[in-house]
């Protein structure tokens, strides 16, 4: 059996190849004679940008932590890091009490310290978390700034059928078909799709959308197949 | 009456956060030359700064010398402090004990997630090995062996090893100049912001 794999498209797009290589053997029904097909497909995947966001529970034990600290952490020795009377100690000072006053309460925090006239510090410029997200949104699912904190995959269109990238294009049945999955991460650039690829777009996709387009288009088999290698375990319902 | 000299640090410290600003303490004090009837090497600079760091590492109302704050000292009001962050020990055990249970959940979630991964990919293996041990072996033959043996053997991007002068391509150019196996240098780490977008025009360099 000759096996001739066809170079995958991947112009601008610089990737790390791992040996492992994942089976969705979708065992079709039909008794044909057609020699057995062993097709490579690719999962293309962006990792994750940025760092995932913090749960509410998170956030409030993390603050009620802090809380605790400051409750038994030792008094600041002022005498040591800053100069007497000078500007920064009495930023010190009222940044201080506030925390006090936010912390403990009004009893415990004291009356506000005596430090006259303070003028106000450089305003910092916060750069939202889904900037990028929103100055790439016109690409829509081309955009590689998608999901940020996740990990999106590659999708290919043909005609209108959503599916991986592969080697073998097969249309029509073949007995004991078995698809081989080879795992590559786009690190910079992006995939163009040449002419004789026979796609006529792409998509970067987040697991739970690769679900529901394959879903949607009547490939459940597929999904339940290929569903290990996107971490969804048996019996899992991908929230 | 607290003394204005910079020696009683501790004493000055607390009184200081109350104190208007116009005060000053006298500007720090700095000697260094050794008295001539003394040994110059034996001698510690009467220096107002470690005085000043002494007080702050050796606190005197330090609360106790086995105390778990490093230098022994607490807030003055440190346990009412504490009980207004804490109004229980059962709030406390019931916040730890809900953190610890979040905590589990989510190492159990990741880790049904990697064993289902890893699940995958030794089905795949073991499926491939199947198909391509030929029927003589027990197996099904019905691909040929060597699409195992590369499978299972670190994978390289060209075939072409070595290649050099003539033939050296630029992928081979380009893997020759990296170390195999090492984390690609524009690979990253999730960060919580980011300075730059996504470089869609990045080409490799030849």
């Amino acid at each position: 059996m000759s096996f001739n794999p066809r170079v995958l498209a991947r112009s601008a797009g610089s990737a790390s190849r791992s040996a492992r290589r994942h089976a969705s053997s979708s065992s079709s029904s039909s008794s044909s004679s057609a020699g057995p097909q062993v097709t490579a497909s690719l999962l293309l995947s962006r990792p994750p940008l940025l760092t995932p966001s913090a749960h509410p529970l998170e956030s409030a034990y993390y603050a009620h932590s802090s809380s605790v600290r400051s409750a038994l952490s030792n008094p600041a020795p002022t005498q040591f890091y800053f100069k007497p009377g000078s500007l920064p100690l009495r930023r010190f000072q009222r940044s201080q009490h506030q925390h006090e006053l936010e912390t403990f309460g009004p009893r415990l925090a004291g009356s506000a310290p005596d430090v006259g006239d303070v003028p106000g510090e450089a305003p910092v410029e916060e750069v939202a978390r889904d900037h990028w997200v929103k100055e790439d949104s016109e690409r829509g699912e081309k955009s590689l700034e998608r999901w940020p904190e996740e990990e999106v995959y590659c999708l290919v269109k043909d005609g209108k059928r959503w599916s991986f990238p592969s080697t073998t294009v097969e249309k029509g049945e073949g007995l004991d078909e078995a698809t081989f999955f080879l795992r590559s991460h786009i690190l910079a650039g992006e995939p163009s799709i040449p002419q004789t690829a026979g796609w006529s777009g792409h998509a970067w996709l987040s697991a739970k959308e690769v679900e529901e387009k394959l879903r949607a288009q009547g490939d459940e088999k597929v999904w339940e197949a290929v569903k290990g290698m996107f971490g969804v375990a048996e019996g899992d319902v991908q929230a | 009456m607290p003394r204005l000299a910079v020696s009683s640090s501790s004493a000055t410290s607390l009184s200081l956060l109350s104190r208007p600003s116009s005060s000053r303490l006298p500007a720090l004090a700095r000697g260094y030359a050794a008295p001539p009837s003394q040994n110059p090497h034996l001698v510690v600079p009467a220096d107002s700064r470690t005085d000043v760091l002494r007080g702050v590492l050796y606190p005197r109302d330090a609360y106790s010398p086995s105390s778990a704050s490093p230098s022994g000292a607490h807030h003055p009001a440190h346990l009412d402090r504490l009980r207004a962050v804490l109004p229980s020990e059962e709030a406390h055990e019931t916040i730890e004990r809900a953190w610890r249970l979040f905590q589990r959940e989510k190492r159990a979630r990741r880790t049904i997630s990697l064993e289902a991964k890893f699940k995958a990919m030794e089905e795949a293996c073991d499926e491939l090995e199947k198909m391509t041990r030929s029927a003589t072996e027990g197996g099904e033959g019905k691909a040929p062996r060597y699409l195992y043996d590369r499978a299972m053997a670190r994978a390289r991007q060209t075939t072409t090893e070595g290649a050099k002068g003539k033939k050296a391509t630029a992928e081979s150019r380009w893997l020759e100049a990296r170390i195999e196996g090492l984390v690609p240098r524009e690979a990253w780490v999730p960060t919580e912001t980011r300075g730059k977008g996504w470089k869609y025009d990045w080409t490799r360099p030849q």
